[in-house]
């Protein structure tokens, strides 16, 4: 956990005061007996089309993908979620006790965030171990959300991790990540995989 | 040749094993709709069919997983009814061998946490259901991952088909489904749902699936089916593979037979020669029954509560009667406050919850589905449905995620024939108060006659014992000195005779002092006659102690884990009661509980509009004051607002309904598509301190709701959240509409991407920067009269 980071999300700068700080520690608590993390990832080759690039014969139309991954022959594609146990925290406190829906909102974003730079690190080392680039996400500028049902196909990823898309193209359970980041080999060969963990340790 | 009812439960049946597997085999593409190939290559989908019915299988499952309105549009007709002809053609080479039309999800997750509406998702399971045209032997609902969804596609296939109907679910790591259920729970929830046989598939490996089959086995009678996969998933060369081979699935499955499974298939990953081996190895097993009876039970979406050795704690403080707090709840709508009773009673120790929102002036229907719908997001807790309105009951049998309690029945016919039909189609175990049309009767005989008579009369309607929980009714001893002797009495006679029990405790201390007293006296010999479950004020320390010792007296409370654990948290919260702190103080810290003491003090020598004035206003406008310069921070304020709404609470109470006042009438909502709602929340909490009352339509509102009710409602201020760039244009539209219905109502808008610029933009009259913002913009808008 990143208390820093948690801060930030609640725009508190400086210290925060005594109660405060034992909300976010009950938070931590609660959410660590209630979240199921799992992620998801592949590594494909990246196709360099006139309209944006493709990935194993999905085409991602647009400029700023492929501007992102100048440089990389590969893309991981990965997905992370907390599982709905995060949904349901959020949702419960945030009737009764809104300080802590905006705490606990503020402690699984920073716990997505740890997800997937874990599922970063999981990827770098490999086998085979990789040299990566930014990860970004549908939703950032020039990245529509229209990518979200082409990744949600590549990966299975509600098979696999129980992530479903909305109408709107938005992911439920909330606490959930896409991510594209360019890849560089360091060996030659293939490697991707599936993985599912409970009790995660931070 | 037998149907496959006859067989099911009788002996061993088996499934065939997967298809996807197979068609990826063949060539197909991931990204490919596999259900389309039942009209682009009927031959390849009957060639698999084939390879499994000539493997010894008996059930072959249609190739229409996805087969739904979602996926396919307009041919899932065209697709069902192919697949259903071409599976048939295989089957009817042979003896007694089936067609499952299978079903799977909708890949959606259903409302309140998903887009889904429940509704829905039964119409598009219907149209699949209706797509088959019973032409199957069986519908299989199959990997289902949640079991609200899996209750939609039940009630879909018993509404539109007769055919047996069989589901298995996919569990997750942990043995859970998505929601947090077991296995146990699945099945409960399942069986109470009126299916022909349940079980597991997907997912895992044979082995993992053990103990999961066990759990089922020792929760249901039902039949059992499983499927696991060969092995788990491992990508090699980008493609997906399985590592169990046929022989050691074989001899996993054998384990899975024994636990108590009598049907078993496959799912991913394995092939025509794992189901050979596996018949092989399980052809000649005998059937296995569990020992253990069927417990009685019932079940939310994450949780099952037993009826077994421990009374179970039914909370009773959901429900009007004689609270006039409540009362007003229920006129104004106020749903918070309901859902609020329902959390701490969670906190306090209940198993269960009633649900009472009957008032003759409101709609019962309407209000018991909504109050159901949004405590079951809130509470994990199971619900017992109280209520006399049979179109309610329904109602909210319909959407509530779980197997409920049914409050109630009594000897009269009229009771049972409404409510037992109901009881067979959704599942629930029902109170039966023995009373009749003649009252209820004086001694314990003439009561269990009466439960003889329910008894039966369920039995007519397929309803076992095990689902019935009997209400001797406990009186007032007041009025009657030997009420409490005689209910004791027929709950000992109803438990001996293996039926369980449940009592309104409370009654029997009604018009007598130092109520608490008898009511806690009286459950401990209650239970010491065997009561099965209580319904009580589990927020009465008095009541929930007696029942801890209770159970820690009676062997019931292994390693006194519970009566420990309260009684350390109890000495905690003593020695914490220490300094005083002024009623401002208490609530600008955000100390809730304090605050809340310090106000009923402070009733007793000022005035509650005093108070307002000179504590609570003071306290919040300091807050927001330290939030604007930043000396304090969203938490805080939060916290503070809290504590505030705990004071206006106790004050509400004292002060005459026609003196509170009201600020002015808000409407927020978070625009359409969006279903992000943490700011708009925070705002309400903010604006409902400072004395607004807030109208909030939640999330996901379509610009024409909000003009319609901003009309409906003379509304004169409305808040919209957005928080995407994506749905930034639904809330230029819903400035629009409102703009046209009512172009004196003005706009504030807020939400992450916005900013004033935007806000401009999109035609809104003020830009909140945060929840202060929305208030300060309040205050200026009501200002002006």
């Amino acid at each position: 956990m990143n208390e820093r980071n948690i801060l930030r999300y609640l725009h508190i700068s400086g210290e925060p005061d005594d109660q405060t700080r034992e909300l976010i520690e009950e938070c931590i608590r609660e959410a660590k007996m209630q979240i199921e993390p799992k992620r998801v990832y592949r590594v494909y080759d990246i196709t360099r089309e006139e309209n944006g690039i493709s990935l194993d014969g999905t085409l991602f139309e647009g400029e700023q993908i492929r501007h992102r991954l100048m440089g990389f022959d590969q893309c991981a594609v990965f997905a992370v979620t907390l599982g709905i146990g995060g949904d349901l925290l959020v949702r419960r406190y945030s009737s009764v006790q809104p300080s802590k829906a905006a705490v606990m909102h503020a402690v699984l974003a920073d716990m997505t965030e740890s997800v997937c730079d874990l599922t970063e690190a999981q990827i770098r080392k490999g086998p085979p171990a990789y040299e990566t680039g930014v990860r970004f996400s549908p939703g950032y500028p020039g990245l529509p959300l229209d990518y979200q049902p082409l990744i949600f196909n590549m990966l299975e990823i509600t098979k696999r991790i129980g992530i479903t898309l909305t109408e709107s193209n938005f992911m439920i359970p909330h606490k959930s990540v896409t991510a594209f980041m360019g890849v560089k080999e360091k060996h030659y060969e293939q490697f991707s995989g599936v993985v599912g963990k409970k009790n995660f340790v931070f | 040749m037998s149907s496959f009812r006859e067989l099911l439960g009788k002996r061993i049946l088996f499934f065939d094993g997967a298809m996807g597997t197979m068609l990826q085999n063949a060539g197909l593409k991931s990204g490919e709709l596999p259900d389309l190939m039942n009209l682009s290559d009927p031959a390849l989908i009957g060639g698999i069919h084939a390879k499994y019915l000539d493997a010894g299988c008996n059930v072959v499952t249609t190739n229409t997983f996805g087969a739904n309105r979602l996926k396919l549009k307009d041919k899932v007709g065209e697709v069902i009814s192919a697949a259903i002809g071409i599976a048939r053609k295989e089957t009817s080479k042979y003896e007694n061998a089936f067609v499952a039309q299978d079903i799977g999800p909708t890949g959606k997750l259903l409302a309140p946490f998903g887009d889904l509406a429940f509704e829905k998702a039964v119409e598009l399971f219907a149209e699949q259901v209706r797509a088959g045209e019973d032409k199957a032997d069986l519908i299989l609902i199959e990997t289902m991952s949640d079991l609200y969804e899996a209750k939609a596609a039940i009630l879909a296939a018993k509404e539109n088909s007769s055919l047996p109907v069989v589901v298995t679910m996919i569990f997750g790591s942990g043995g859970r489904l998505l929601t947090g259920a077991d296995a146990a729970n699945a099945a409960v929830t399942l069986a109470g749902l009126g299916v022909d046989a349940l079980g597991i598939n997907c997912g895992f490996g044979p082995e993992a699936m053990l103990p999961l089959v066990e759990q089922m086995a020792a929760a249901t009678d039902l039949p059992i089916l499983v499927s696991p996969n060969a092995g788990l998933p491992e990508v090699v060369d980008g493609r997906t593979v399985f590592n169990v081979e046929p022989e050691e699935f074989a001899s996993y499955m054998v384990k899975i037979v024994n636990a108590g499974a009598c049907c078993i298939g496959g799912c991913c990953g394995t092939t025509p020669d794992h189901i050979r081996a596996e018949i092989e190895a399980c052809r000649d097993l005998p059937l296995v029954k569990t020992e253990r009876e069927t417990p009685t039970a019932v079940t939310s979406y994450s949780k099952r509560v037993e009826f077994g050795e421990r009374t179970v704690i039914i909370g009773e403080r959901i429900n009007p009667t004689g609270k006039k707090r409540f009362k007003q709840a229920l006129r104004e709508n106020d749903l918070d406050y309901i859902i609020d009773e329902g959390i701490d009673q969670a906190d306090t120790g209940a198993d269960i919850l009633d649900v009472n929102v009957g008032l003759p002036e409101i709609d019962e229907k309407q209000m018991l589905t909504d109050v159901v719908k949004e405590l079951q997001t809130v509470v994990s807790l199971p619900l017992q449905l109280d209520t006399t309105n049979t179109q309610a009951l329904e109602e909210a049998l319909r959407v509530y995620n779980g197997k409920a309690m049914i409050n109630s029945v009594n000897g009269k016919k009229e009771t049972t024939d409404a409510v037992f039909p109901l009881v067979k189609k959704y599942g629930g175990v029902t109170v039966c108060l023995l009373l009749d049309e003649e009252g209820i009767p004086a001694s314990s005989e003439g009561r269990l006659a009466i439960a003889d008579r329910i008894l039966k009369r369920a039995a007519e309607f397929g309803i076992p014992a095990r689902e019935l929980v009997f209400d001797p009714l406990a009186m007032a001893v007041s009025t009657d000195p030997n009420a409490a002797r005689i209910t004791l009495e027929t709950v000992h006679k109803l438990h001996k005779k293996g039926l369980k029990t449940v009592l309104g405790v409370s009654n029997v201390s009604f018009g007598l002092p130092d109520r608490e007293l008898l009511t806690s006296e009286f459950f401990v010999l209650a239970m010491q006659a065997g009561l099965s479950a209580g319904i009580v004020n589990p927020k009465s320390e008095r009541v929930m102690n007696a029942c801890r010792a209770f159970n820690a007296l009676s062997g019931r409370d292994e390693n006194f884990a519970d009566y420990i654990g309260t009684r350390s948290a109890a000495e905690v919260k003593t020695s914490a009661d220490a300094e005083k702190k002024t009623l401002f103080d208490c609530i600008l810290k955000g100390l809730s509980e304090e605050a809340r003491t310090g106000a009923l003090e402070l009733l007793k020598t000022k005035d509650a509009l005093e108070i307002i004035d000179s504590d609570i206003i003071p306290a919040l406008n300091e807050a927001g004051r330290r939030f604007e310069e930043k000396s304090l921070f969203l938490p805080q304020l939060l916290m503070c607002a809290e504590a505030a709404k705990t004071v206006f609470g106790v004050i509400k109470e004292s002060i005459p309904r026609e003196d509170a006042v009201s600020k002015g009438k808000i409407l927020i909502c978070t625009v359409k598509n969006d279903v992000h709602d943490i700011g708009k929340n925070i705002v309400k909490t903010l604006l409902e301190n400072y004395g607004y009352e807030v109208i909030d339509l939640g999330k996901d509102v379509a610009p024409e709701t909000v003009a319609r009710e901003v009309v409906s409602r003379s509304i004169r201020l409305v808040g919209l959240s957005a928080l995407m760039t994506t749905t930034v244009p639904f809330m230029e539209q819903t400035v629009k509409a409102v703009r046209a219905a009512a172009p004196d109502c003005r706009i504030m808008v807020g939400g992450a991407v916005l900013t004033q610029k935007y806000a401009d933009m999109i035609g809104a009259d003020s830009y909140s920067r945060d929840a202060m913002g929305a208030v300060r913009y309040a205050e200026e808008v009501f200002s002006v009269k």
